[in-house]
């Protein structure tokens, strides 16, 4: 259990930025840290049986994504678990340009649909088409038309 | 800004040492303690929710045993004042369907949804999941409760039960059901549906 344990702290380590990055993208403020956290429980319960078929990285990103895009706000009858520190959840900010840039595609992102979002998330992580294609399950095909639709409309919305 | 400049920030962000922002050993510091902190926190939302579903699990199996018991002495009794060929049928029709009912509720329970699957499968199987839960709890009344009360209807007319007896157990049942199936109903519409809407409508942005 240590071993395990100790695999999966390092896994999210690596991971963490991109799974809060999700987080952001498919809740709402209030519901941040209880996606976030849904998501490290998923990932510990997926870890457990996790056999190396596919990338670490692809597959954090396929058990992160699939809670995500089918999560829906629980009414609030579950224990309190986070004593109302927001323990989990440190928002990261940076400076300047460097801030503008990511609230630009932040908002950017929220105007797509589930999917699309997914797909753009896994395109700007610089994830090869392939891989795309492995965690969505749509054809490299789709995914470049896809891809590339998006740049177009974030072209026309946001780069001057 | 360009998009493959904006990408390059967006990559920076994501990585775990985001050098270019912030000294490094305040990263790692909170990293590590944000790290222990999430570690404790998984423990234990783990120990609760396996707590909450033990605990629920526990009064589910207490209620449904107190019930199937206080009924189950009920129809003894009944099939002892009068063996007739109602009683019996009665009884086996009970028995049996107090033995299929819990091998059906345990099975029900047993399927999980997996996670890793790519997000297309992911969602059919959710989807499907979804439905058949929803299935499950329109119907759990009338396979469980109704096969169970005509059990109950035979051994009552077997054992010649006074009229009154008869009516009384009727209403009782029928309430019993009623506010059962509203139960179900309810959790369907408050839980269910907004998740299969929300699959559904991630489903047909997908194609």
């Amino acid at each position: 259990v240590q071993q395990l344990t100790l695999a999966y702290q390092d896994m999210l380590a690596n991971n963490l930025n991109r799974l809060k990055s999700i987080a952001r993208s498919y809740s709402k403020n209030e519901d941040r840290e209880d996606l976030f956290q849904e998501i490290l429980y998923q990932l510990w319960r997926g870890y457990q049986s996790f056999e190396n078929k596919s990338q670490l990285d692809t597959w954090v990103y396929r058990v992160a994504l699939n809670t995500a895009i089918s999560y829906v706000r629980k009414e609030k009858t579950q224990p309190q678990i986070v004593s109302g520190n927001n323990l989990t959840w440190v928002e990261p900010h940076h400076d300047g340009e460097f801030q503008d840039s990511i609230d630009l595609l932040e908002k950017f992102l929220s105007q797509l649909n589930k999917i699309d979002r997914a797909i753009m998330m896994l395109y700007l992580d610089d994830m090869k088409q392939k891989q795309i294609s492995e965690i969505t399950g749509q054809s490299t095909n789709v995914i470049s038309v896809r891809i590339n639709r998006m740049k177009q409309k974030f072209q026309q919305l946001h780069v001057e | 800004m360009n998009l493959e400049q904006i990408k390059l920030n967006w990559q920076k962000q994501l990585s775990s040492s985001s050098e270019a922002v912030k000294p490094q050993a305040e990263i790692d510091l909170a990293i590590q303690n944000n790290m222990a902190n999430n570690m404790n926190i998984i423990t234990n939302k783990m120990l609760a929710i396996d707590k909450k579903a033990k605990e629920r699990t526990l009064y589910g199996i207490i209620g449904f045993s107190i019930i199937i018991c206080a009924l189950s002495a009920l129809n003894y009794l009944m099939f002892l004042l009068s063996q007739s060929m109602f009683t019996i049928a009665g009884t086996t029709t009970w028995i049996v369907w107090f033995v299929v009912s819990i091998f059906r509720l345990v099975k029900f329970k047993h399927k999980t949804h997996d996670n890793s699957l790519c997000i297309k499968s992911a969602l059919e199987s959710k989807l499907n999941k979804v439905n058949k839960e929803i299935k499950y709890y329109q119907t759990l009344v009338y396979w469980v409760l109704a096969p169970m009360s005509v059990g109950m209807i035979l051994i009552l007319i077997g054992s010649q039960a006074l009229i009154i007896t008869f009516i009384s157990f009727f209403i009782f049942w029928v309430l019993g059901m009623y506010c059962a199936n509203k139960y179900n109903l309810r959790y369907i519409d408050k839980s269910l549906k907004p998740i299969k809407q929300e699959i559904t409508e991630s489903l047909a942005s997908l194609t």
